[in-house]
């Protein structure tokens, strides 16, 4: 059966763009960020607390959560220096944008940026997943917020609809980017959108289903790919491999 | 024909050999690469690539600099505006020719 995953890494720009990501760093990173956050959305409507000190941990949490998605470069950074660089080298994709830019990414690029999740297109050197925040970070953030208004009517199964849509949305948009999903990585997602037909979720966890789903996906599709990255790579370079 | 073939006389050989051809392109394609990037996209032993590497920063097509990434020490090289030129000057003027006289 054929892969529908990208093939776009022939050209050297492509491939260190997809180098940035072969190690899954960014999605550990990023998936513990949206699983911490969803968990918080479940404590929250779990226990009763003042409306007051409520809305004081998520302003508190939403500070916090912002200055990783602005913080998180370095984090990455801080990560790949101690795992990637000894073990496959160090490579920083081009600051100016990859010509392929589509529509998408235009559109997102023009909205004024929210605090909750940054949509600039930051090309910043060191940047580097620009598409991927538009293209992955963007799309679960969508479903989160249609997945809160679904809620409402729990009986239309929304889920249902709406987490198979997104897989394939998040296959789809991914396709020709640097770092493609393979269509089979994306099953599980979809797959998890009929669990709440047939399991009746407390209400806390149905609100945040869809952002603990790809939350939980990322964060496992990131170990798994660590993992395999640290099987090929297991020799980590002790002295400097400078000019002779 | 015989000027565009006579074109290749003209060519740059700093780019255009393989080895140096291979560590323009790829520096081209990325903002900058440490020395274990190039060795493993290249293939290249570490000799091969000191030596390529040090013709290239002598013609200053490329600039090499030690920096350290945390506590992580590299040698990072990148093209330099001057030799971002000449490998665009170099591609243009082979993909012409061999656009005028390729039977393919």
């Amino acid at each position: 059966m054929t892969d529908y995953k990208a093939t776009q890494t022939y050209t050297p720009g492509r491939r260190a763009a997809a180098f940035w990501f072969s190690d899954g760093l960014v999605e550990i990173v990023f998936g513990l960020l949206i699983v911490s956050w969803a968990a918080w959305g479940i404590l929250a409507g779990s226990l009763w607390m003042p409306r007051w000190v409520l809305w004081g941990t998520w302003l508190l949490l939403y500070g916090f959560f912002y200055s990783c998605l602005m913080g998180y470069p370095k984090i990455i950074d801080f990560l790949k220096s101690r795992i990637t660089y000894p073990r496959a080298g160090y490579a920083q994709p081009p600051a100016e944008p990859l010509p392929d830019q589509d529509l998408l990414h235009d559109m997102f690029g023009r909205i004024p940026p929210d605090p909750l999740i940054t949509l600039r297109t930051a090309r910043s050197p060191g940047e580097n997943i620009s598409k991927f925040r538009v293209h992955t970070l963007v799309l679960i953030f969508v479903a989160h917020v249609i997945g809160i208004i679904g809620h409402a009517w729990p009986d239309t199964h929304i889920l249902a609809i709406l987490m198979p849509g997104f897989a394939l949305l998040l296959f789809l948009l991914n396709c020709r980017e640097a770092h493609p999903y393979p269509w089979h990585s994306v099953i599980p997602v979809a797959l998890a959108g009929l669990l709440p037909i047939f399991v009746k979720f407390f209400s806390a966890i149905a609100m945040v289903f869809p952002m603990l789903v790809f939350g939980l996906w990322m964060l496992l599709r990131g170990l798994w790919i660590l993992m395999r990255f640290l099987n090929l790579h297991r020799k980590i370079r002790t002295l400097e491999h400078g000019r002779a | 024909m015989k000027d565009t073939l006579r074109a290749l006389t003209q060519i740059d050989r700093m780019i255009h050999e393989p080895a140096r051809l291979m560590i323009m392109m790829i520096l081209h394609g990325v903002g900058e690469a440490d020395f274990l990037y190039l060795q493993r996209e290249g293939g290249f032993t570490q000799g091969n690539l000191s030596s390529h590497l040090a013709k290239l920063e002598e013609a200053a097509y490329v600039e090499i600099e030690k920096k350290y990434k945390g506590k992580l020490p590299l040698t990072v090289c990148r093209l330099t505006p001057k030799g971002r030129d000449a490998f665009a000057s170099y591609s243009r003027s082979l993909l012409q020719t061999l656009k005028k006289n390729s039977p393919y």
